[in-house]
């Protein structure tokens, strides 16, 4: 027979007899803190070498769309993993450069990007401010110098001469009138007077009209000469403001030239300043009134302050990336990947209710700080974040950093809009991002294939090598270090990693979502300090571990005394025809359990089918039907093979109100036919799992260890018989990580754990009898002669032409019946 | 508890700034000011408005009557903008103010009001560009008092002369020195030609007057010294046929006439003096 019984040690991997390497390392040195053993990048399965290799080819590969897409759980530290590989790497290669922002001088809603070698822009903007503050100084100083406002006086005053000569002309000449030339809020009337006193209305009443009729006269006359002398002012005027202007302008271009010539050497490499430092000089001298109005400050400490006025801000630097102290290419990980905090942002500032904008209110993004290196994004919160995806692909596709908002993109914006100059991109962005979020883009975008090359698989468990155990060792004690937790005890450890073990399922695997460990440290390390204990131990872990499964198991404790009840019928002793205990694992949230389900067959005379009634009620899955049709296609070849398979049977899982799915019970379901057709019981008190192929192999399922834990926990809650046991796949022998009390049951010889290779296997061990397995000889024997029996019966039947209205209607047949 | 500094501040248009009033700050070197502001309605322009034959022609060169309700409407508003003004001013120093309306031929009309202040302040407000000074006629106007003539707007020049003429004109050195040293400005003395070496204070910047010592040599000066305030003694204007006012006419700066010897005859003392007569 090739089923086996297993023995105790063969159902969990413990770490105390796999740990000698690890052990002795840590032992020697520092006990309470171990020093790292392996170095990140040592070639562990734990360090991930094939999703490295992907990271580090497309770090290293140049070409458009090599960008990365890691692909994860995000539980198994694959941020930091990432980060840490990149910072690795960038802090190889040379700093990135600084961005600046200046005012477009010529189109002022299209503000410039400086870009320039790192650290030159911190320079370069306490250059051009010490420009802009000694300008401010220098024009100060030299526009309300006696020279200047005496050349500006000497121009003003030939207009102010001619203005004053054409006054005391028309004064004098009204005065040999006997008129007043008086000054009005609008200019000047001219009224009769006398001795420096207007006449009053009186007055003119009792001068003759002789004398009146002179006196409007006069005033005729001196009106017209006035206003003909008035209306040439205006061009006068503006002769001697061109004058001054020019005078004004060629005062500004010597200081400017003396001011910015050393700068001009000191850029001369760096056209995009040097272009700067020419706007500032042009647009200064193309509105000399700006520094006209600077002249104005009589108060020679006006800037002393070091503020600069409000007129010369304009032609400041905004330096939106300094990188002064960088001394390598930039990693960033941009945690809230909105469009804004990719992209970057106008900020805004209220003026007469309004926002507005303007170059100094730019701020960069992540992709501003990343540029000339590397940035991670979690692809979740880039989908989650409006626009977010589109922008990131339009830089990535474009070669540029474009800044634009939600608001500009639906057309809200209600600011006056700015347009900033495009800044050239040069960056890796590497994804972080779950499997099916992968194919989903693969499948639905068009340009992700092509904006991202690579793909770095992380993979969601490793082999338990001892060089991953080391690797794992290191990573939990430096967690302990970095978190400031207690440090691990050797057996705490090994509970540990069992436990990463039992996560996968797999005696030869260990989980590599490394959080989900260190988050079991962090709560074992609750009970540590709760028992004043100076380290970790392996009760500390093990409460930690039952205080998980406690707080989420109320629904398995509800399942169990259903069973307990009697309100779910489940049988763990004697025999029974057509019935036996499939096991089912159900997942609620955090909550993974294992239950035995009963599955009961019937079986008659009937044309060959076999009825999948959770498939009929629509409540079996397609991959059920499938295990159904094999179990039945396997009935008739392996036992039917030159006749009719002449049956008519059916399969249920009994009390199961929700969906089934899985081939899991296929065994199972074999061994409830087959116990119908023969009419031959079945033990209870085993449990069977696994599924199988059309030739009987029994072949390996998922969830072994909740399942049979799941068995354990229905016998246990009575008492064990020390016949009862799980029969499973021999194939997921190494899955099995079963928790201690089930391994000491197995000890002392109350449970058992047995293993199949096929389906024989399964035959012997249930129709055994007081724990002795049944010869399959005689099974198959029973089951071949029940089989030609019922296709006798049919033959007859069909003879008696009885055998359509009789056998296609089991509902018919059995009312028959 | 200190006697209140009366102050007489007057102008027949809005002043531009709190140039005056800070100044009179520092030349009085009261924090008590007790400000009696007046709005000088030009009685010649009311006048003229009544007469049909009167035209009054634009600086745009627009020739029309010249309107009574219009004058009356001007006056009205510039008084009641000169109101709020000196309120909300006296208010932010902490002054006391009282506002007033009087008809005048000009400015000149405040004689009468200065003789009884401390210190008068006229004010000779701009007209709205400084290269348009045809309406800047201040009339010879003798107060009685220190008077300062605001020549707005005063946001020109930097240096601080002063008319000396030997011990006469100490009163108004005394200021000119105080003044000087609290705005942070250089002082710079005018004398005549034929003054002796040996009269002037020492450490002083002194600056000749060649040829005749009159108000058109002072004028000159002052536009070539870019003069920030001219004090001159009293008695420096008395031999002057149009006191003071020549020279608010003719510069940018503005001029602050002291009381001294001559002006003191038959009046009280000056406040100024007394302060002079503690240090």
């Amino acid at each position: 027979m090739a089923y086996q019984v297993l023995g105790s040690d063969q159902l969990r991997r413990s770490y105390a007899s796999d740990k000698p390497v690890a052990q002795t390392a840590a032992s020697s040195a520092d006990a309470a803190h171990p020093p790292p053993r392996n170095k990140k990048g040592a070639d562990t399965d734990l360090h991930q070498p094939r999703a490295t290799q992907a990271l580090l080819f497309g770090m290293n590969i140049d070409g458009p769309g090599y960008n990365v897409y890691a692909l994860g759980s995000p539980r198994s530290g694959m941020t930091e993993f990432v980060l840490s590989t990149l910072g690795d790497v960038a802090r190889h290669q040379p700093a990135s450069s600084d961005l600046c922002y200046v005012a477009n001088l010529e189109k002022p809603s299209e503000p410039v990007p400086l870009i320039l070698p790192a650290g030159l822009g911190r320079r370069v903007r306490e250059d051009i401010t010490n420009l802009l503050s000694n300008l401010a100084t220098t024009i100060q100083s030299n526009f309300s110098s006696d020279e200047f406002r005496n050349r500006m006086n000497e121009i003003l005053d030939t207009y102010r001469q001619r203005q004053e000569q054409d006054q005391e002309e028309l004064r004098k000449e009204a005065l040999g009138m006997n008129l007043a030339m008086l000054p009005t809020p609008n200019g000047f009337a001219f009224a009769p007077q006398k001795d420096g006193s207007v006449l009053s209305s009186d007055d003119i009443e009792k001068i003759s009209d002789e004398e009146r009729e002179t006196y409007a006269k006069s005033v005729e006359k001196l009106s017209e000469k006035l206003r003909s002398r008035l209306i040439e002012y205006p061009a006068l005027q503006q002769e001697i403001l061109r004058k001054q202007r020019s005078f004004a302008e060629a005062s500004a271009k010597n200081i400017l030239s003396t001011l910015t010539s050393q700068l001009r050497s000191r850029y001369q490499a760096h056209s995009t300043v040097i272009a700067h430092i020419d706007a500032i000089s042009d647009h200064l001298l193309r509105n000399i009134q700006t520094l006209l109005a600077l002249g104005a400050h009589d108060n020679g400490t006006a800037f002393e302050s070091g503020i600069l006025p409000d007129q010369l801000k304009t032609y400041e630097v905004n330096l939106l990336l300094d990188r002064t102290v960088e001394d390598h290419a930039p990693v960033v990980y941009e945690s809230n990947p909105s469009i804004e905090n990719l992209v970057g942002k106008l900020e805004h500032r209220i003026e007469f209710g309004m926002p507005v904008s303007d170059y100094s209110l730019i701020r960069p993004g992540a992709l501003h700080k990343a540029n000339g290196g590397y940035l991670v994004l979690d692809i979740e919160r880039v989908l989650n974040k409006p626009y977010a995806w589109e922008a990131l692909k339009r830089a990535l596709g474009d070669g540029f950093i474009r800044i634009e908002s939600v608001n500009q993109l639906l057309g809200m914006s209600y600011s006056v809009s700015l347009d900033p100059g495009p800044v050239p991109l040069s960056v890796k962005v590497i994804l972080l991002g779950p499997r099916w979020i992968y194919h989903i883009l693969r499948q639905h975008d068009s340009d992700f294939d092509a904006q991202f090359k690579v793909l770095a698989d992380f993979a969601d468990e490793v082999d338990w090598t001892d060089a991953n155990q080391l690797a794992y060792e290191d990573e939990l004690q430096q967690f302990t270090k970095r978190a400031n937790l207690k440090p691990l005890s050797p057996e705490a450890l090994g509970r540990v990693l069992e436990h990463g073990s039992r996560l996968v399922a797999d005696q030869e695997r260990l989980t590599a979502h490394t959080e989900e460990l260190f988050d079991l440290v962090r709560e074992a390390d609750s009970f540590a300090n709760t028992d004043k204990s100076e380290q970790i131990h392996q009760s500390h872990v093990n409460d930690a571990i039952a205080a998980r499964i406690y707080r989420v198991d109320r629904v398995k404790d509800l399942v169990l005394r259903h069973i307990e009840r009697g309100q779910t019928v489940v049988s763990t002793q004697g025999r029974c025809v057509g019935q036996v205990n499939g096991l089912s694992v159900m997942q609620l949230g955090k909550l993974v359990f294992g239950q035995p389900s009963r599955i009961t067959a019937t079986a008659r005379i009937g044309r060959g089918e076999v009825i999948d009634i959770e498939r009929e009620s629509k409540l079996g899955g397609n991959i059920h039907s499938k295990a159904v049709m094999i179990v039945a296609n396997f009935i008739g070849y392996q036992y039917a093979r030159e006749q009719p398979l002449s049956l008519h049977a059916s399969l249920v899982f009994e009390q199961s109100y929700g969906g089934i799915e899985g081939d899991s019970a296929s065994v199972a379901e074999v061994c409830a036919l087959l116990s119908a057709i023969t009419d031959m019981p079945l033990r209870q008190d085993i449990a069977i799992t696994g599924s199988m192929d059309q030739h009987g192999t029994v072949q390996a399922i998922g969830g072994v260890n909740e399942k049979i834990e799941g068995f354990f926990e229905v016998c246990n809650s009575s008492e064990l018989t020390g016949t009862q046991g799980v029969l499973i796949p021999a194939s997921n022998a190494d899955n099995l990580m079963l928790r201690h009390e089930v391994i000491e049951a197995v000890e002392r010889g109350a449970f058992q754990i047995v293993t199949m290779t096929r389906i024989e296997d399964a035959l012997a061990v249930m129709f055994g009898e007081h724990g002795s397995p049944m010869n399959i000889n005689s099974i198959e024997d029973t089951i071949k002669q029940r089989l030609k029996h019922f296709y006798q019966l049919w033959q007859k039947a069909q003879r008696s032409g009885q055998q359509n209205n009789d056998f296609d209607s089991g509902g018919e047949d059995d009312e028959a019946n | 508890m200190t006697k209140p500094t009366r102050i007489v501040y007057a102008a027949d248009r809005v002043p531009s700034d709190d140039a005056a009033l800070r100044a009179i700050e520092v030349l009085t070197g009261s924090r008590q000011l007790q400000i009696q502001s007046v709005f000088i309605r030009d009685s010649n322009l009311t006048r003229a408005a009544t007469l049909s034959l009167t035209r009054e022609v634009s600086r745009e060169g627009t020739i029309r009557p010249l309107s009574p309700d219009n004058i009356n409407a001007h006056f009205k508003a510039t008084a009641e903008r000169m109101r709020a003004y000196i309120e909300r001013l006296a208010g932010q120093l902490g002054y006391a103010a009282t506002f007033s309306e009087m008809e005048g031929l000009g400015l000149s009309a405040v004689e009468i009001l200065g003789s009884a202040a401390d210190f008068v302040a006229i004010v000779n407000p701009a007209p709205e560009t400084r290269s348009a000074p045809h309406n800047r006629t201040l009339p010879r106007i003798r107060c009685r008092t220190t008077t300062l003539f605001v020549n707005e707007p005063w946001l020109s020049g930097t240096t601080v002369l002063i008319a000396y003429e030997g011990d006469q004109s100490s009163a108004a050195l005394d200021v000119a020195e105080r003044y000087a040293l609290q705005t942070n400005r250089p002082l710079v003395l005018l004398t005549p030609s034929g003054l002796e070496t040996t009269t002037l204070p020492p450490h002083h910047t002194v600056h000749k007057i060649s040829g005749e010592w009159n108000e058109a040599a002072i004028a000159s000066a002052c536009r070539q010294l870019n003069a920030h305030l001219l004090v001159l003694g009293y008695s420096t204007s008395e031999a002057w046929e149009s006191g003071p006012s020549y020279l608010i006419n003719s510069t940018s700066c503005s001029i602050l006439e002291v009381l001294d010897a001559v002006g003191t005859e038959g009046i009280n003392s000056g406040r100024l003096q007394r302060r002079k007569s503690h240090q």
